[in-house]
């Protein structure tokens, strides 16, 4: 109660200083190193916060690089792979979402209602819980309590961050909008009403969060149903698990050592079909405002100006050059303003736009199919547009399948902890067992012969001798501890590895 | 209906957009299904199921509790029946074994066919995937008998 950690607020690098003191008489090179890691968690941990924050400067054909917060939790994917794939329209941007839709609304009917749309949904304080720790009322509290004080005290200072820099995104969004509005001062990035006319005409539904989303959602792979981003970043594998169908082997083992090497984590399965290893993909509307493309509060439906050619292979892309890295460069250096910062996607650029030559390629045949006459209309996703249709069911590893394993690729880290934590346990348990077996000798030989018997049956048995026996539990605890550093040995190499 | 839909009428709840849509769609009625979300609490239910035609629970109405927990819907909801029922899948304590409730959850479904499969489950108790063992050997040893045991039990419990 009275250890309010949230005033505390205590810098970074004076965060681990009680670790220090318990390990460093001998680990000082670890314990250093180990500070750096927690140091670098920390710097990750705070630039995936700021990825999630909305900015409408960050624009891709009319929607957003971050969620609208529809799912307060699980936004554990990773956030500059979902921005990368979203920049270079591999996924369909976070589109800020229609709680209702009615098609006989009139355009200033639809304008007005999304014209009164936030970058977020409302943000309230996070409520932490306030337990109290259980060495609360020790007089010497343990390292990881206060571990654990310090692991809240960050997290409630990141809610906190994100909450005011969101507010501050929202604000100046409503800010220049309404100037824009006003007409005395227009801004590049604040979209032109024919840019949201074309993108929510058509509005559908999305299948699983029931809100209503210009057509242009992502498909799923296997049964080519639409599926809004938010709710496909919300899809993750299971943390890993024993295997559901105990029925299948009924005398798999129980011992624990095996227990951690059954441990799976499975691929996530169509939420629709249920063909495993999900996989989206996704087809641009051909908007090209935003990111890559020219500002959104220069789309208009002037068929010569969207039109220039149709027939040329580079269907998407007919913003000059020069505009494009202009309004590219302009997104980029701006996105960041607020966090301070610098722009990390200066390889994004070059990479973007290799990408872009290829898609519109590829595109150009889709393209084509909606260039014809009356421009832009975004197909509806079950409706008659032919390229969709054609579209069968794609493997995984087809080009352009976005898996949910590529957006939340620590699946495999996540089950090698679970496992080598599993077999840890177990391996500190034997060595309990083992131990408390030392102290019982005296009073209860016989007893604790047989138990050991029983519970070392398996290499034991020829040690029946009780001059034996003490010494071979000794060996047994060295083995254990052995095992034990070996286990870590192997995980912190697997973590490198991992890293790459 | 207005007030569930008014998103004010979640203060001090978190933030979640779609929690008065997937509300509105839960309340989609069903014949024989009712399903009325808490005042205090929208991802509470208290919901009432028909016994269907033609099985020992005909004309018994059952009630159970159902939760949207925080990950819902990528988790599945949380069904419990709350009167007490002679079935080989429902325990005493009323919880349910059915596989679209756990391995076989999609975000897809929807909780409105979830509670017509628990319904379907009356029609078609499964004693070979038991959770009341006594009961799924009554059932499977003496059907006649489990069958009239269920009945005597939907009229003392579930008018």
């Amino acid at each position: 109660m009275g250890n309010a950690p949230a005033k505390e607020a205590r810098s970074p690098s004076g965060s681990f200083s009680k670790d220090n003191v318990v390990s460093s008489k001998s680990f000082v090179g670890l314990s250093k190193r180990k500070k750096e890691r927690d140091r670098e968690k920390r710097r990750q941990k705070e630039q995936h916060m700021l990825d999630l924050i909305v900015r409408y400067q960050e624009n891709v054909d009319g929607g957003y690089l971050a969620p609208y917060g529809n799912y307060k939790d699980g936004l554990n994917y990773k956030t500059d792979v979902v921005r990368e794939l979203i920049i270079e329209r591999k996924l369909a941007p976070f589109y800020t979402p229609l709680e209702d839709f009615d098609e006989s609304w009139t355009d200033g009917e639809l304008l007005s209602r999304l014209k009164r749309l936030n970058l977020h949904a409302p943000t309230t304080e996070l409520l932490l819980d306030e337990d109290e720790d259980p060495d609360d009322h020790k007089i010497h509290q343990s390292a990881s309590s206060m571990r654990r004080k310090e692991h809240k005290a960050f997290k409630r200072h990141l809610s906190e961050m994100s909450i005011k820099f969101q507010r501050d995104a929202e604000s100046r969004f409503s800010r220049d909008r309404s100037v824009s509005e006003s007409g005395i001062k227009t801004y590049p990035n604040i979209p032109s009403d024919d840019l949201l006319l074309t993108l929510y005409r058509n509005a559908i539904e999305c299948p699983i969060c029931f809100l209503y989303y210009p057509p242009n959602l992502n498909l799923s792979r296997c049964c080519v149903q639409p599926i809004c981003t938010e709710c496909f970043v919300q899809l993750k594998r299971l943390d890993p698990h024993p295997p559901h169908d105990e029925g299948v082997a009924p005398n798999a083992s129980t011992e624990p050592e095996k227990l951690a090497d059954e441990l799976i984590s499975e691929p996530v399965n169509c939420p629709f079909c249920a063909m495993s290893d999900f996989g989206v993909t996704y087809s641009p509307p051909n908007l090209w405002t935003g990111i890559g493309g020219r500002p959104p509060r220069d789309f208009n439906l002037i068929p010569q100006v969207i039109h220039e050619d149709p027939n040329t292979p580079q269907g998407g892309s007919r913003s000059s050059d020069c505009q494009r890295k202009a309004s590219l460069s302009y997104a980029m250096t701006k996105s960041h303003s607020a966090s301070g910062t610098p722009p990390k996607k200066s390889t994004c650029l070059s990479e973007y736009r290799t990408n872009q030559g290829q898609k519109s390629f590829e595109d150009s045949g889709s393209m084509k199919s909606k260039n014809s006459d009356d421009g832009f209309h975004i197909k509806n996703a079950e409706g008659s547009d032919p390229a969709r249709r054609r579209r069968g069911s794609l493997p995984a590893k087809a080009p352009g399948v976005i898996t949910v394993d590529l957006i939340h690729p620590d699946w495999e880290q996540k089950l090698l902890n679970a496992k080598s934590k599993l077999a840890r346990r177990s391996a500190a348990a034997t060595a309990l067992h083992a131990s408390s077996l030392i102290y019982d000798r005296d009073d209860s030989h016989h007893t604790y012969t047989s138990r050991f018997e029983s519970s070392y049956r398996r290499s034991d048995s020829s040690n029946g001798n009780d001059h034996n026996n003490h010494t071979s539990i000794e060996e047994r605890m060295i083995e254990e501890a052995l095992k034990l550093s070996l286990l870590d040995e192997e995980e912190r190499k697997l973590k490198e590895r991992l890293k790459r | 209906m207005s007030m569930i839909l008014n998103r004010s009428g979640l203060s001090g709840s978190p933030p979640i957009g779609q929690l008065s849509a997937w509300v509105a769609r839960v309340r989609y009625p069903v014949p024989g299904i009712t399903a009325v979300p808490h005042e205090d609490n929208l991802r509470y239910f208290n919901v009432t199921i028909d016994g269907p035609s033609g099985s020992p629970y005909e004309g018994g109405k059952f009630k159970l509790e159902l939760f949207l927990p925080d990950d819902y819907p990528m988790l599945a909801p949380k069904v419990r029946f709350l009167t007490r029922i002679y079935h080989p899948n429902i325990d005493r304590l009323g919880r349910i074994c059915l596989d679209v409730l756990k391995a076989n959850w999609s975000p897809a479904l929807q909780v409105r066919t979830i509670l017509l499969s628990i319904q379907a489950l009356l029609s078609s108790p499964n004693p070979d995937d038991p959770l009341a063992n006594e009961v799924a050997e009554e059932w499977k040893s003496n059907e006649q008998n489990a069958i009239k045991t269920a009945k005597e039990w939907t009229e003392r419990f579930a008018q």
